[in-house]
């Protein structure tokens, strides 16, 4: 038997919703899952990494919800953006630290891996999935731009494990 | 790997799903998208607006003056066919078609999944696939002590104290070709309710690829039947001659 079992497997990873269903069976099935996450994440072995996502986020989004939370005008972070950049953290691998957290007077939540001003990687997603990344290695200096849809893109994986 | 599997005729499919993701159509505002969708998806089904909310607090510049508020936002259209054996949902980044019971075959469940996303290319324009999935669930009743000769992997109770098992549930996660594809096969056993005397095995296996490139439609195509194939190994892998006989 081959175990190929990825880096982000952690088990309330694994218990993430799958594609959609609308029977009873399906139902059922995503409530079962929901359960056994939930038992997962009221352990301290399990759950304190998932907990501290969740805190983490939550610190900023209370202080972010309104429009010129900035006192300058700046937009609220919505509930998508939360949603996204939530799931973006559930699928980081359980090997990589947590992030920095702030919001952009766009509305958009920034995430930051710091070492040092020379090293560093910034990434921040918007309520449609937009992620814009910006890394800085000495003297390198890479940025791009895509798309999140449940998993993280390598390179931009490989920037995080860098710092 | 088989190419050909048995053919069952009494498949116990009780929902196949397609989804595709896609990078986020640019506009999405309800009065133009709904008016796109109802003219695209025209006949038989009905619609109902989904939405999302969305809670916000109101800070005030007193110490207890704050106002908690409600917005709720739009999150696309789900599209139920007249005798409500399929469901379309479409949103933003995603197009979701559901076959209910009873199961119509693969080629029928595909052609309608396919003219469905053909309508949601149009509205979205050529919009970049970014995974591409399908779900069936599968569910078999059985009677008490008959789990292990109808699956493979089955529950089983431990120790030497009579016990029983009261509940259970199984996922496994594959990978196929190098990462290209993976799957989730969901196994659980769901009580007996009023219309059914006996619990039922619940076979849940969900198979996606997230390396897509913008496709033509004879590689989406390619793409499904590729899918298919892991869906197919996965549940005829699962499941023991005695079942196979009896879904024949």
């Amino acid at each position: 038997m081959n175990y190929t079992v990825p880096m982000n497997s952690s088990l309330a990873y694994q218990l993430r919703p799958g594609l959609a269903g609308f029977s009873r069976e399906a139902v059922f099935v995503a409530s079962e899952k929901q359960s056994l996450a939930g038992r997962l994440m009221e352990t301290v072995t399990f759950g304190e990494r998932d907990r501290a996502i969740l805190s983490r986020l939550f610190s900023v989004i209370s202080q972010t919800a309104n429009e010129g939370w900035d006192g300058y005008g700046a937009l609220p972070v919505s509930v998508k953006t939360y949603i996204k950049t939530m799931e973006f953290l559930c699928v980081l691998p359980g090997t990589v630290k947590l992030p920095e957290m702030s919001a952009d007077p766009d509305g958009s939540l920034s995430m930051e891996w710091y070492r040092s001003p020379e090293w560093i990687v910034s990434i921040s997603i918007d309520g449609n999935g937009k992620l814009d990344y910006a890394a800085i290695f000495g003297d390198r200096k890479y940025h791009g731009s895509m798309y999140f849809a449940d998993e993280i893109d390598k390179e931009v994986l490989n920037h995080i494990g860098r710092v | 790997m088989k190419s050909q599997y048995s053919f069952l005729t009494k498949a116990p499919i009780i929902e196949a799903v397609l989804e595709i993701k896609t990078t986020p159509i640019p506009v999405w505002e309800e009065n133009l998208i709904t008016g796109k969708i109802k003219s695209q998806f025209s006949t038989g089904y009905t619609f109902e607006s989904e939405n999302i909310f969305q809670h916000t607090m109101q800070f005030q510049p007193t110490l207890f003056a704050s106002e908690n508020k409600s917005v709720m936002e739009w999150n696309g259209l789900r599209l139920t066919s007249e005798d409500k054996t399929e469901i379309v949902k479409v949103n933003r980044d995603s197009y979701v078609y559901s076959r209910l019971q009873p199961y119509p075959g693969w080629e029928n469940f595909k052609e309608k999944a396919l003219a469905g996303w053909n309508d949601y290319r149009a509205i979205a324009g050529k919009q970049n696939i970014k995974r591409i999935g399908i779900r069936f669930i599968n569910k078999i009743e059985f009677v008490n002590d008959e789990l292990s000769e109808l699956f493979v992997s089955s529950p089983r109770t431990v120790g030497e104290i009579d016990k029983s098992i009261s509940g259970y549930f199984q996922q496994n996660v594959y990978s196929f070709n190098k990462g290209e594809y993976g799957a989730s096969h969901i196994q659980t056993i769901q009580a007996s309710d009023i219309n059914n005397q006996n619990p039922s095995f619940i076979l849940d296996i969900d198979v996606y690829t997230s390396e897509v490139l913008p496709l033509e439609e004879k590689d989406l195509n390619n793409n499904l039947e590729q899918i298919r194939m892991f869906k197919n190994d996965i549940f005829f892998g699962a499941i023991k001659e005695k079942l196979l006989e009896r879904l024949k």
